[in-house]
């Protein structure tokens, strides 16, 4: 029931925006989140727009999850490479597990916890 | 900046999936984890509920790890009584009940709103409650009950209903109140002794609106891990990597419960601010009763008594006879964290989508109905 869809709002009008989903505009009560701007990422439930997304923070967050694939695929690369004359395994695989890898032990994959 | 960074599939990347499952490994490992004693996480959203099972996220994880389903769906929760209320007031002539469709199919103990309607009850499903009001505009001589189910993610939304309606002098609109409100029911089950459970992945958009703050009593006094998290698969697993952490930590002493989230492109500390407000200036915290589970001190939302009028009782007569749940289910079990669905002698058999038993497969978001879709044969 408290699905949540983000949209991004094309226009203002009194207290109902337009707001983009993908390529299809629905209308969207402002009551909730009054500073919402044309432009802005909101997120849309039952009608109303309940809340403005940050854009920085989602790009921070995307960033880590990035960091994580690239350091996976540069261990699947060498685990690959390592193993490359001894077996055809498949490690593109959810469960591929190796020895060392990198750029794991710190950090977390959304910032530091809230305080 | 402009980018489309909202869009989901930044959000499943396998490769960034298969290195946070071996963090998950890892900290597992640290925490002590094992098949026999497992970290066990509950979920209390059923949109978490669903997303789980339809990523089959269950059959990546270790089985060192149990992901349980909690009373995260606010329709499974809202009494039977409460649901033969409503069709009651359907049944009322004059009467048009508005509703979200979720609550169409639920059985109530003689019929469900679906065959209400099929009976000749004015029945009307809406997007927004605001749809609401259009249709209490278009029929000023009937009464129009708005059915209002939900967490807190969805009560500032008929708040916002009721306020415009109170703008407008609409006299014909009144709403049936069952809203329930997660905090309480959350230190509720961290407080039960007798089964393991070692954090909570919190639930995304009724963060959005509580703000990650309201979690801190929990975390601190019950010394439970919670991680607000959002409902892409990256996000559900590094929300599960966080609690681990904790977990870990708190096993090895090395550091204590906290509050944290994994979902900050939408979730703050402090939440939003106008949804908290027009939420007290209508409603006021009671006792609910959830069903399954029974009553829970503080976990409701009812009409303030300033907006008391808009309270449907004061309108129609609903008086109901108290109903008996059928024998067999254990959704409560299920939803306190002792039992899983598949543990339960009714499900598949006697109890399915079609023809639900109890609570947890009354709607799409129980936590028996999306195992029933998505995991029956995997389990
Ligand atoms: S399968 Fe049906 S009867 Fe069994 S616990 Fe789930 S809802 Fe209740």
């Amino acid at each position: 029931m408290c699905l949540a869809v983000p949209g991004r709002v094309m226009s203002i009008g009194s207290d109902i925006a337009k707001v983009d989903f993908g390529g299809i505009s629905q209308e969207a009560n402002l009551t909730l989140v009054p500073e919402a701007k044309v432009g802005d990422y909101v997120l849309v439930h039952a009608g109303f727009a309940i809340q403005q997304l940050d854009e920085a923070e989602a790009e921070e967050t995307l960033r880590l999850f990035q960091e994580l694939a690239e350091a996976a695929d540069r261990e699947e690369r060498e685990t690959r490479e390592r193993g490359r004359d001894r077996t055809g395994e498949n490690t593109r695989d959810y469960n591929v597990s190796t020895g060392e890898s990198t750029n794991e032990e710190k950090g977390s994959a959304d910032g530091e916890a809230e305080r | 900046m402009t980018g489309p960074v909202m869009e989901v599939e930044l959000f499943r990347s396998e490769s960034a999936a298969g290195a946070l499952l071996r963090r998950i490994e890892r900290l597992l490992k640290r925490a002590g984890a094992t098949a026999d004693e497992p970290v066990a996480l509950m979920e209390v959203c059923g949109t978490h509920t669903v997303a789980i099972s339809r990523f089959g996220l269950r059959s990546l994880l270790p089985d060192s790890l149990r992901l349980l389903s909690g009373p995260g769906c606010p329709v499974c929760v809202t009494p039977l009584i409460e649901i033969d209320r409503s069709i009651a007031a359907a049944e009322t002539p004059g009467t048009i009940v508005a509703t979200f469709g979720d609550m169409m199919r639920v059985p109530g103990s003689r019929s469900s709103l679906e065959s209400a309607r099929t009976d000749g009850a004015d029945i009307r499903i809406v997007y927004s409650p605001m749809d609401s009001l259009q249709i209490a505009r278009g029929n000023p001589g009937h009464e129009v009950v708005f059915l209002g189910v939900g967490f807190e993610t969805t009560s500032p939304t008929i708040a916002a209903t009721v306020l415009a309606a109170e703008r407008e002098g609409l006299g014909n609109f009144s709403i049936l109140p069952f809203f329930k409100t997660v905090p309480a029911a959350l230190d509720m089950l961290a407080a039960i002794p007798d089964r393991p459970l070692d954090g909570f992945i919190c639930p995304g958009h009724v963060s959005v609106i509580i703000g990650a703050e309201a979690y801190e009593s929990v975390a601190r006094n019950r010394n439970m891990p919670c991680v607000v998290v959002g409902f892409e698969p990256l996000d559900i697993l590094s929300g599960i990597e966080a609690l681990l952490e904790q977990v870990a930590d708190i096993r090895t002493g090395e550091g204590d419960a906290r509050v944290e989230v994994r979902y900050k492109r939408a979730v703050t500390s402090v939440g939003n601010v106008a949804a908290q407000e027009l939420l007290r200036k209508v409603f006021e915290p009671c006792d609910a009763e959830w069903r399954g589970i029974g009553v829970i001190p503080g976990s409701g939302h009812d009409l303030s008594e300033r907006y008391s009028d808009f309270h449907a009782r004061e309108r129609l007569s609903l008086d109901v006879v108290k109903p008996v749940e059928q024998p067999g289910c254990i959704c409560g079990e299920i939803m306190l964290g002792r039992r899983l669905p598949t543990d339960c002698p009714l499900f598949g058999e006697a109890c399915t989508p079609r023809r639900p038993v109890g609570p947890c497969m009354v709607s799409t978001e129980g936590s028996c109905a999306a195992f029933y879709k998505y995991e029956r044969n995997a389990a």
